[in-house]
């Protein structure tokens, strides 16, 4: 049963460019920011005012008012992002659905880096104002990561592996990962897989200000994420989801499913270097890239585009440069690169989920996302970037890489269907 | 009767947990009828259901699909809102709508 071919029938992504994949990819296209100055809450002394707030979201045109209250935000757009996969994607489950998959065999793995924080600032506060007895009984169902998958295996019935990895900004990419494996293996036919996260709270920016990993240019909120060019000067905090549908390719042909695009490859390992900075020359992210093509059985050659990590932080993006070189060889002067993290801002544990939603569309639709807001050409950066306007090109295979903070590495190989 | 019932409120926010609050500064007891009044009111917000479904028999379990923590949290919201102390083996014999309007009805100061 070993090394079942694996595809995508089904996407859902929520972002600052709004909610819904046709939504994300028009705004994409268009080379739009959804940076802006924090509205949410008061930012006192902040050093980083500026984020990529989800601003269309209406959490009850996907789950029963009752439900959403139970529910941490990061919940909210996990649940959402899951619904619009599985109805892009039709996925039936249970003997009741023409070609239905046992409920057994379905699995979940949604993940998040940070999980509910805000109930967590909220409870906390509420605690030391009213006492620790007086919490909200939902308070830690609210928190937990793996609540996300819970409440997606209740609507749907998946009765498979239900998990979360929580590995900052490589997440979903190893949901996704995972979820391929599992099919791969033969241990589930089918699988709900991402990330969401929801921590543009005074406690997530707050923290990553003081690390200053983040960008100030407050003043600038559309040209602050900047990856590759010489002017960045931090990532900007992004907040969403991104959950693909995942099915065996003979059941999904069986039952007649909309295949988009194939999962191919996977590497996961780690720096083993330091807790924030990339080893140097972006080592054990170039050994992650190779372990992804290996298990794809592909050579550098036959990738045309590379759904970067593409923080716009200063270390991220010249290494992450360095190591498609070492991997990619002469062809790395071919290959395009882009970072969509430049529209979105960087969505932590849901970026790897909603770029392998952009990397199905890379696939279908025949166009590359630009990175926008290249206007500075930095000397440590010198790729195709797809500089500030998508391209139209046909490409046979992606990846998409994800490195997160604790030296880990994700990266998925994604292949246009046929 | 220089006395304006307090308006209850409620406030969302992002991570849509709901939380009540009383407002004006005034807070004075209240009459049978407001008891039943915000009850229904508290129900209706909690367990997002139209004040019409609420009826003194309806089981908070049975009837208006309420599961052990929205029990709890009644249970909180409704300490809060008349100043009453529910114990737990109290709380457990409440199990209608007519229970918790009774109980409050008898407890509160």
């Amino acid at each position: 049963m070993s090394n079942r071919r694996v595809v995508i029938t089904g996407t859902g992504i929520i972002s600052a460019l709004g909610t819904g994949t046709e939504k994300n990819w028009q705004a994409m296209l268009a080379g739009q920011s959804g940076i802006s100055t924090i509205t949410r809450f008061d930012l006192g002394k902040l050093d980083a005012r500026i984020a990529g707030e989800v601003k269309d979201f209406q959490p009850e045109q996907f789950i029963d008012r009752r439900e959403v209250r139970r529910m941490d935000l990061f919940a909210q757009y996990a649940m959402a992002a899951a619904d619009m996969a599985v109805k892009e994607s039709g996925l039936p489950i249970g003997p009741d659905a023409p070609h239905g998959y046992i409920p057994e065999r379905v699995g979940v793995i949604v993940g998040s880096g940070i999980g509910g924080i805000s109930s967590l600032e909220e409870q906390h506060r509420k605690g030391l104002e009213k006492g620790f007895d007086r919490l909200s009984p939902f308070f830690i169902i609210q928190m937990i990561i793996n609540m996300a998958p819970g409440l997606i295996s209740m609507r749907y019935n998946c009765k498979g592996p239900n998990w979360s990895p929580v590995s900052a900004c490589a997440t979903s990419a190893h949901a996704i990962g995972e979820a391929w494996k599992s099919i791969r293996l033969g241990e589930t036919d089918a699988a709900i897989a991402g990330g969401a996260e929801a921590a543009i709270t005074p406690l997530g920016m707050g923290g990553f200000s003081v690390m200053k990993a983040l960008s100030t240019r407050n003043d600038d909120p559309a040209r602050a994420s900047r990856p590759f060019d010489k002017e960045r000067d931090g990532f900007v905090m992004g907040e969403g989801a991104g959950i693909v549908v995942l099915e065996e390719l003979e059941a999904a042909k069986k039952r007649g499913a909309n295949i988009l695009a194939e999962v191919v490859g996977y590497g996961a390992n780690s720096d083993a270097y330091h807790v924030t900075q990339p080893a140097p020359e972006g080592e054990g992210a170039a050994r992650c890239m190779r372990l992804a093509l290996e298990s794809a059985g592909m050579r550098p050659e036959q990738v045309g585009y590379v759904n970067a990590h593409g923080t716009s932080t200063p270390f991220n993006d010249a290494n992450e440069t360095k190591a498609l070189k070492a991997v990619f060889g002469d062809h790395a002067r071919k290959l395009a690169v882009s970072s969509t993290k430049s529209m979105t801002g960087h969505m932590l544990g849901a970026a790897g989920g909603a770029e392998a939603v952009v990397s199905v569309q890379v696939l279908t639709k025949n166009v590359l996302p630009p990175t926008i807001n290249m206007t500075s050409p930095d000397p440590d950066c010198d790729l195709d970037y797809v500089p500030n306007t998508a391209r139209d090109a046909r490409v046979d295979a992606v990846m998409s890489n994800s490195f997160g903070f604790g030296g880990t590495n994700a990266v998925l190989v994604f292949k246009r269907f046929s | 009767m220089g006395y304006t019932a307090p308006a209850l409120k409620t406030a969302r926010d992002s991570n849509g947990g709901p939380h009540l609050e009383l407002e004006g500064s005034v807070r004075m007891s209240t009459t049978a009828t407001d008891v039943e009044t915000k009850i229904k009111s508290i129900i209706a917000d909690q367990l997002g259901v139209g004040e019409d479904e609420i009826k003194p028999e309806s089981s908070f379990i049975e009837d208006l699909g309420a599961d052990s923590l929205d029990i709890v949290e009644l249970v909180m919201a409704m300490e809060e809102e008349f100043e009453v102390e529910i114990p737990d083996d109290e709380a457990e014999n409440i199990k209608t709508v007519g229970d918790a309007v009774n109980y409050v009805k008898t407890h509160k100061k």
